[in-house]
């Protein structure tokens, strides 16, 4: 056990690394800088001289050459120093750390919804195969695979604030604050983010559900006198929960990209939506920072997902 | 709360949400432009502010309103160290500027009238270089100290000598009228004495600009940097002080009761929300869930005024700003002036209007302002005659110029909807004559790059101004090495002339030259301004005293006159 963390541990560490490097690279190679950045989000008049845009190079350290940038940002980094914002001159950390609770207190509600929604309703389905409720659930789910993420929050945000006079997607406030206005905004954000992995996992389970319904060891209990309920949930969904696990950990990084697009419409200040800022304003320890952190939490989901498996089905050893 | 369902409302919803999809599928969902789409039915129009609806009372109620007035904008403030931050937009003007003060300010009703703000009273020498400023004894800072001659000081010597850590923006301007920091003295705390390097006409306008707002010296210095970038530091003398902030949601400004104007600020609070999608903002507004956007655009504002008439002002002023083509002079073909009149030409005005949405004419300087040239020489310019004629002539100088059939030409623009669609439509109009143009699109950091090394042949490309004045218009757009030229316009005998214009203290006699400047600019047919925007602000009903007060988008917000019934 000890041996297998300790290889994660290097691995995870060297996917991080090379992140951080990709990150970098790509942000350089970007047209333009945050001078022009700056520039671009300002136009009209006042801009700066070739001389002057050169001075404000100098003075954001834009001037030195990329390895000298790249390993000065990786020190920092090790001292626990992630430079500031290139744009508002604040700490990177003092950035992130209020929206970071906002990005991950969405991804959980959403993976929540997304995992206990999606396996539910896939066992139920499988249970009654062909039935109302499955070809209802199944229909569901296609649309929830299909309909763009923004689209159904607009409708939300909308058909929230006209029929139930309920503006949810401004004035955001920190749960530990308000937990009623959080939650009243940030539920509905959830439930438009949890519906595409959702209905994948949703798919997965009534698949495996179905093949677990048909096979030997199904029947054997049957035989045995086992009722329906407990064979679907003690004996089917148990076995199928790991396809619909993989999908989970799969999905988890799909929550934290699909957030810069749930931030934008739901008006929550998260990482997506300061990752965007970023990206458009070449603000490059802010994207960099940023990337690296988004990183982490998908070598951190792996690490989870590989740990439940190993619970979930002792056949699966970690070492191995 | 009870859910109803009625078809109106499902109407509302889905004729929303259709036209988010749209919107979407057409365009990338960035914030809004600084430089937003244009509008008027008629090839000119009159520059005047209209209101949609009933437009709010005047009248203010006797005592103080408990009101909380909510404004949406797409995107947090960049700065609220207005004259030392390169990005700042109006969308850090608007929620900082309400907690500053400035030397003298431009009226919230109307930008070009010069009032008293932290200076009570001023005189000139008699060769206009020597201003002598005298200062309120009434003003304290937010932490309850008083504003001191000082403080107004330190921070026009920022501006004149910036530190090296921060960086100039907009308020530069200043810089060009005094050249050191000795020239500004305090001989005691009531008085400021500025002396110019000539006496210059456009000191005060551009003194009275947001971006020239004071900062107190003490509590500045003790900042590292010595900035308050950051909105709740801000310690100033406005009428509002900063309150809670969520940085990407909201920005409460709470009313600062030792205000120096008695009375005010009516209002107990506002509270910018930032909401960066543009559905979203449309959202709230319908819904009554904010009460004021400070721009939107054409399309969204006739639905708008079609959906809540009488309940929503949707405001139609015009906008110190607008939509041009620029061509490149160092380069082929268009270092030919018979090609890039030919360019002019082509271009109908009136067309623009009904494919951008309706406009103002004008020329060089905005139209409606002071200084612009007036509507009945605008239509006298070449460009604005007959369009069939004028087409004719295009051919037949693009024949002359040696293209009888016509050339090829890439045009760029920003990566952006409302840029692309002007630079297509240009595109459009220039294909008549025969120039066929191939609009690409670029990144917008990437097209910065693009216009400033002068990597192009023809861009579609709008501009806007935060205050107008000829000085910093002209001398960023059209004076050789100009931050803003991006066709490369090199003329000394133009140069001259906008220098000596800056230097014309008699308003008459400077604008008769500003004329002339205008008429040669125009003949260069370098930037060719082929229609001048105008701003759409929706306010609801119930806010008072939030009407646009001229062309520019950045004076005149410090909302202390405004109320909500």
């Amino acid at each position: 056990m000890t041996r297998y963390l300790v290889r994660r541990a290097v691995l995870s560490a060297i996917t991080i690394w090379v992140v951080t490097l990709i990150a970098f690279v790509l942000m350089r190679v970007a047209p333009g800088d945050a001078v022009l950045a700056a520039m671009a989000r300002s136009p009209g008049e006042g801009a700066l001289s070739p001389q002057q845009m050169q001075e404000r190079r100098a003075a954001l350290g834009l001037d030195r050459s990329y390895p000298v940038q790249y390993f000065t940002w990786i020190a920092d980094l090790a001292r626990l120093d992630a430079g500031k914002s290139l744009v508002s001159g604040v700490p990177v950390s003092e950035e992130v750390t209020p929206r970071i609770a906002v990005t991950i207190e969405l991804s959980l509600l959403a993976l929540a919804l997304a995992g206990v929604v999606g396996a539910v309703t896939g066992v139920f389905a499988a249970g009654a195969r062909g039935g109302r409720f499955d070809v209802g659930a199944s229909f569901a789910s296609m649309a929830g695979l299909s309909a763009p993420a923004f689209w159904l929050g607009l409708l939300v945000v909308l058909a929230l604030a006209i029929w139930a006079d309920l503006f949810i997607a401004a004035g955001y406030r920190p749960v530990w604050e308000d937990p009623a206005g959080n939650l009243v905004r940030m539920i509905p954000a959830a439930a438009v983010l949890a519906v595409r992995p959702g209905a994948l996992i949703f798919r997965v389970v009534r698949t495996a559900t179905i093949e677990m319904l048909d096979s030997d060891f199904v029947r054997t209990a049957r035989a045995k006198g086992l009722g329906e309920p407990r064979i679907l949930w003690g004996h089917a969904f148990r076995a199928s929960a790991l396809p619909g696990l993989t999908v989970l950990g799969a999905q988890t990084v799909f929550l934290l990209s699909g957030s810069v697009v749930i931030e934008q419409v739901f008006g929550l200040p998260g990482l997506g939506r300061l990752l965007t800022d970023g990206v458009l304003s070449r603000d490059y320890p802010v994207v960099q920072f940023l990337v690296m952190l988004f990183g982490l939490f998908a070598v951190l989901a792996n690490l989870v997902v590989d740990f439940a498996y190993s619970r979930l089905d002792p056949r699966v050893r970690l070492a191995a | 709360m009870p859910f109803t369902f009625d078809s109106r409302r499902l109407l509302i919803v889905s004729a929303v949400a259709l036209s988010a999809l749209l919107a979407a599928a057409c365009a990338s969902e960035a914030e809004e432009p600084e430089v937003v789409p244009t509008e008027t039915a008629t090839a000119v129009a009159t520059a005047t502010t209209e209101s949609s609806g009933n437009g709010p009372e005047d009248e203010s109620p006797d005592k103080p309103v408990e009101g909380v007035l909510r404004i949406a904008q797409a995107r947090d403030p960049t700065s609220c160290d207005l004259p030392m931050s390169q990005a700042t937009s109006y969308q850090s003007v608007h929620p900082c500027n309400p907690m500053l003060s400035q030397i003298v300010r431009g009226s919230a009703k109307d930008h070009a009238v010069i009032e008293p703000d932290l200076a009570i009273s001023w005189e000139t020498s008699d060769d206009g270089t020597v201003w002598t400023l005298t200062v309120r004894p009434d003003a304290t800072w937010h932490n309850g100290s008083t504003v001191t001659s000082d403080d107004l000081k330190f921070s026009l010597d920022r501006i004149i000598d910036t530190p090296p850590e921060l960086s100039i923006g907009r308020g530069g301007v200043i810089a060009r009228y005094v050249d050191d920091v000795t020239q500004i003295d305090t001989p005691d705390e009531s008085t400021l004495i500025i002396t110019l390097d000539f006496p210059a006409a456009s000191f005060l306008p551009n003194l009275s600009s947001a971006y020239v707002s004071v900062y107190p010296r003490a509590e500045t210095e003790s900042l590292d940097p010595p900035s308050m970038a950051q909105f709740s530091d801000v310690i100033g003398s406005g009428p509002f002080t900063p309150g809670s902030v969520t940085r990407g949601s909201s920005y409460s400004l709470l009313k600062y009761a030792d205000y120096y104007e008695p009375g005010l600020p009516k209002l107990n609070e506002v509270r910018f929300l930032v909401m960066p999608n543009p559905a979203t903002r449309m959202a709230a507004m319908r819904t009554h869930a904010i009460d004021a956007i400070a721009i939107i655009t054409e399309p969204e504002a006739q639905g708008l005024e079609k959906d809540f008439a009488g309940q929503i002002n949707v405001f139609r002023s015009p906008q110190a700003g607008g939509n041009t083509v620029q061509l490149n002079l160092k380069d082929s073909p268009f270092d030919d002036p018979r090609v890039r009149k030919a360019v002019n030409l082509a271009l109908s005005r009136p067309d623009a209007d009904l494919a951008l949405g309706p406009g103002y004419a004008g020329a060089i300087l905005p139209p409606g302002g002071p200084w612009g040239l007036s509507e009945s020489e605008v239509l006298e310019l070449p460009g604005y005659g007959d369009k069939e004629a004028e087409r004719a002539e295009a051919r037949a100088l693009l024949e002359q110029a040696g293209y009888p059939d016509g050339l090829d030409v890439p045009m760029q623009t920003q990566a952006h909807p409302f840029f692309e669609t002007l630079a297509e439509f240009a595109a459009g109009q220039l294909g008549i004559v025969g120039i066929r143009a191939e609009v690409t699109p670029v990144e917008p950091v990437d097209y910065q790059r693009v216009i400033r090394s002068g990597d192009f042949k023809i861009i579609g490309h709008s501009h806007s101004f935060s205050l107008d004045d000829p000085d910093p218009i002209l001398t960023d757009h059209y004076t050789c090495g100009g931050s803003e030229n991006f066709p490369g316009l090199c003329d000394t005998e133009l140069d001259g002339l906008i220098s000596q214009q800056s230097r014309v203290l008699d308003p008459g006699e400077r604008k008769a030259l500003l004329d002339e400047i205008q008429r040669r600019i125009w003949q260069e047919n370098a930037k060719i301004w082929f229609q001048w925007s105008s701003r759409r602000a929706p306010v609801w009903a119930n806010v008072h005293g939030m009407e646009p007060g001229g062309p520019s988008l950045y004076q005149g917000r410090r909302l202390e006159q405004v109320w909500v019934e």
